[in-house]
């Protein structure tokens, strides 16, 4: 596992815009997410999938008594699927109370980074990459780019038609590793 | 106070830390206490008192509602409620005369007592809310007490206690009239009844104290069992026990949990008949209510949530739908008019009927209406089946105040009641058929009930049918696939008993990769039946049949709309519910034409009775007997050691029953002779006695061979059928029998 930015923590840790991110991998970009908006890592999960759904839902999973619903952050990327493990978070959106679940190839670890390290989308991003992209923070190893896990909900992707199931192709550039 | 119950108060806990500290919480535990019983203790009295207008000589009756009064009597004295302790301590004495067969029971009376209720509730509620009985003078009851005085035949001043005799007299002048005085004063206390009810219903609700036990038993047992696991650690020997003892810990807690929470029905049902019959007295209808399915159970939260709907949709059937006793006379019908409401579960959910025998709704004005008001072009509308035009009345724009009540009768805030069922999920229907009665259905998903289904297997994947919807399974090996499948154009269909029935491949509809190599074990056939369609859904595999535990599906995978939930399997795996109707909806399965059945029971049955399907089958040599379907349960083949006998009579023991065998045509004598001979005998058995119809007598007929299914007509009974009775099935005579039929007649003339 590949855990960015460790040795920054420290020297950055004391300032008041320092925010913690929970990085994950999914084709071959790194991404990250606020850890107080995940509820927990499940790790790997047999998924049920759920036929006549759109494209960027991966199935659903039992999760405490509830049956979650999954996003799959590849298909969203327009990234092909493999057959690897893949690894599911919860996501707690507070707004909308919605419970919903992310597939990604792999969860790293918890980074602290500065807030002042966050970049802008570039404005040359495609639609669908404005969507699910909220900036990036410049790291050592390269760019974290950071996403809004309330955009993620599945009724708020499904409202925004961005991801409807005939449309492929990729949200941005990337290749599968 | 109460043996058989126990309370659970969310508010409880708080009010019990806080006792303490806040002095001006007015409203003491006691209170409260006395509040929540004296109310359960007026639902009972008002179901009673609905009651004992049918049944006026029943003494059971009268003692309960005097004993509801007078606990309230008793305990408002103690807790210094002086006008509750007044207005009871008349209502008592009124009660007490007619106990004592001083009064004869009256509509009058029966009303009285009603204001008396109404009265009584007031009170409680302003000391729910207040913490105070108020004691202002527009608060006081003097105009109720001498109306009740003047029911018992008293003077106001003879009786004993009451404190202003000249305001109870001048009211008694005025009060000549009785009724409508008496009940203009009574209707503003309905309002706030009302709201109590909401209020505390929301906060309470009654637990079997033994299922509150057995709570606290698996919660101390799911402790030890962790406990346990903690100390152990993974490595233990004893670790895979343990693991199995959370598992059925788990399992039994879940399963009580859920069923504290579930509430029969007959908890709503019970608010009707009061209401009903208010509503009868100021429309000038005449109408009699019938439940069934009252022990159905429904979530708790469920049932809130579609008691406003319900109201609603009686109210518009005693309102509109039921016509006035002269115009039922007109039309050839009984001049009471009759509401029924019905609960029970269908494919997935719990379905709640209120069936009226009124007018129905006329087809066409809805039509013309729904053009005029621009709803649909007049081409569609004319293009429209009798069903799809009867949806027009849940449009918005289409139901708006008067106009409709002018056009259909039916339909004043159709949309609203929609919205308010499909706020929870569920959905509406209505059936109506002119002249003969209008069904309104509302089906609400049981989000957290439990149904029996069976779970199959279609491209790979686990999907679970309720199996309410499932009407039969069948079996198509591979070899004979190809002969049972008939074709029209691209569409397939399956011949079943010379029914043609519109094939489905569930793996088709949804897009699944059928999964080649399996093909050859063949495919199983799955006869469903909902919302008027039934179709043949193709799958793969049957799998076992589960009690599944519904859970909802998140907003983005319910608008795909084929599916009413998933389930969590035995095996640990999620499988999606299929929503019966909605597939056959998406696969272009038409609802049958036929109607089955349904509102006009009442006269319609017997004609219709005469139409009824049979079980045809051969018991004694040459000849055909039958069995009315619906009696038989199942058919089963039963190895013929199986059969016992007792006293000569041969018994089957069958899932933890004993089954009395009828043998009419010796057949086991025969089948006995040939497994002298060696042979490996199957003996088939129909199981008789439908145990939904409360037929107790259930028990077992041996037959030759089962021959058919089909619709027949009974014949009359005469000289020339020489006493028994005979049906023309196909044209040939066949003999009926009637032990276990006769008890399925007249069940729903149960009056609640």
């Amino acid at each position: 596992m590949r855990i960015t930015g460790r040795e920054k923590v420290d020297e950055i840790q004391d300032e008041s815009d320092a925010v913690s991110l929970c990085s994950l991998y999914a084709g071959s970009e790194t991404f990250g997410i606020d850890t107080s908006k995940i509820r927990e890592v499940l790790g790997e999960r047999d998924l049920q999938q759920v036929p006549m759904s759109p494209t960027f839902i991966a199935g659903v999973v039992p999760y405490r008594g509830e049956v979650l619903t999954t996003v799959n952050l590849r298909a969203l990327l327009g990234v092909e699927a493999h057959s690897g493990r893949s690894c599911v978070l919860v996501m707690e959106d507070d707004e909308a109370a919605e419970r919903f679940g992310l597939v990604v190839d792999a969860v790293g670890g918890v980074v602290v980074v500065n807030q002042s390290a966050l970049e802008d989308n570039p404005c040359t991003l495609e639609a669908r990459g404005k969507w699910l992209f909220d900036g990036a923070y410049k790291m050592e190893s390269g760019l974290m780019i950071r996403l809004d896990p309330q955009k993620l909900s599945p009724s708020r992707l499904s409202e925004t038609g961005l991801f409807r199931k005939n449309s492929n192709g990729g949200a941005d550039a990337s290749i599968d590793r | 106070v109460r043996l058989s119950g126990a309370r659970v108060d969310s508010k409880w806990c708080v009010a019990h830390g806080y006792r303490f500290v806040s002095d001006r919480e007015c409203v003491d535990e006691l209170t409260k206490e006395f509040i929540a019983e004296s109310q359960e203790g007026l639902d009972r009295m008002e179901r009673c008192l609905t009651e004992l207008e049918t049944r006026p000589d029943d003494a059971g009756l009268l003692g309960e509602i005097f004993r509801a009064v007078h606990t309230i009597k008793g305990t408002t004295g103690f807790l210094g409620f002086d006008r509750l302790e007044k207005l009871a301590h008349a209502g008592e004495h009124l009660l007490g005369s007619l106990r004592d067969g001083r009064l004869a029971v009256t509509s009058e009376l029966i009303s009285g007592l009603l204001h008396l209720m109404d009265g009584l509730r007031a009170i409680l509620v302003l000391i729910e809310e207040t913490g105070s009985e108020g004691t202002r003078a527009g608060d006081e009851d003097g105009e109720l007490i001498a109306e009740l005085a003047m029911l018992n035949g008293q003077e106001p001043a003879e009786l004993p206690e009451i404190e202003a005799p000249q305001i109870a007299l001048v009211e008694t002048t005025k009060v000549e009239g009785a009724v409508p005085v008496a009940s203009s004063a009574a209707s503003p206390a309905l309002q706030p009844t009302v709201v109590s009810e909401k209020a505390s219903a929301d906060k309470t609700l009654r637990i079997d104290v033994d299922v509150l036990n057995r709570m606290m038993n698996l919660v101390g047992e799911l402790v030890l069992t962790r406990n346990q696991m903690l100390q152990s650690g993974m490595e233990a020997a004893n670790f895979p026990e343990l693991a199995r003892r959370l598992d059925s810990v788990t399992a039994d807690l879940r399963e009580t949990v859920m069923q504290a929470r579930m509430q029969p029905v007959g908890n709503l049902f019970g608010k009707f008949p009061r209401m009903v019959r208010d509503l009868a007295r100021t429309c000038g209808r005449d109408v009699r209510v019938e439940f069934s399915g009252q022990e159905t159970g429904l979530d708790k939260s469920l049932l809130e949530a579609i008691k406003d709907p319900l109201t609603h949709a009686v109210r518009n059937a005693v309102d509109h739908g039921i016509e006035s006793p002269a115009d039922r006379v007109l039309a050839g019908k009984p001049a009471e008019g009759c509401l029924r409401l019905k609960a029970f579960h269908q494919s997935g959910s719990v379905v709640i009927e209120v069936e009226d025998d009124g007018a129905g709704i006329p087809i066409e004005r809805v039509l013309q209406k729904a053009v005029e008001r621009n709803l649909v072009t007049a081409e569609a509308a004319a293009a429209m089946s009798e069903r799809e035009a009867l949806q027009l009345i849940f449009l918005p724009g289409f139901s708006t105040a008067a106009a409709v009540t002018t056009v259909s009768g039916r339909g004043v805030g159709m949309d609203v009641v929609r919205a308010n069922v499909e706020k929870v999920g569920g959905s509406v229907e209505v059936e109506s058929r002119r002249g003969v009665g209008t069904t309104l259905r509302l089906r609400v998903p049981l989000t957290l009930a439990i149904v029996p289904s069976l779970v199959v297997k279609s491209g790979g994947q686990s999907f679970a049918l309720p199996q309410s919807a499932l009407v039969e399974l069948v079996d198509i090996p591979e070899r004979e696939f190809k002969e049972v499948v008939q074709r029209i154009g691209s569409s397939e269909l399956y011949r079943l008993r010379e029914h043609l029935l519109p094939m489905v491949w569930l793996d088709r509809l949804l897009g699944l990769d059928a999964d080649a190599p399996e093909k050859s074990k063949g495919h199983y056939l799955a006869v469903l039946e909902a919302e008027g369609c039934r179709y043949g859904l193709v799958v793969d595999d049957l799998m076992s049949p589960e009690e599944i535990v519904v859970k909802p599906l998140s907003p983005v995978l319910r608008e795909i709309g084929l599916f009413s939930g998933a389930t969590v399997l035995g095996n640990g795996t999620l499988a999606l519910i299929l929503d019966i109707g909605a597939t056959a909806a998406r696969a272009g399965v038409k609802p049958m034409e036929e109607e089955i059945g349904g509102i006009g029971v009442g006269e319609a049955s017997v004609q219709e009775a005469a139409g009824t399907q049979f079980l045809i089958f051969e018991d004694r040599a040459r000849e055909r007997t039958a069995l009315p379907l619906d009696v038989v349960e199942r058919i089963e083949s039963v190895p013929l050691g199986q059969i016992e006998y007792a006293g000569g009579r041969p018994l089957l023991q069958y899932r933890g029953e004993l089954l009395p065998l009828k043998d009419q045509g010796n057949v086991l004598a025969d089948l006995e002779a040939a497994r002298q001979r060696g042979e490996e005998v199957m003996a088939t058995v129909l199981i008789c006695g439908d145990a939904e119809m409360g037929g107790v007598q259930r028990g077992g007929m041996i037959v030759r061979q089962v021959l058919d299914v089909s619709h027949g007509t009974l014949l009359e009974r005469d000289e020339a059928t020489g006493g028994v009775e005979l049906a023309l099935v196909k044209e040939k005579l066949t003999l009926v029998h009637r032990e276990f039929g006769v008890k399925a007649k007249g069940v729903w003339q149960e009056v609640a």
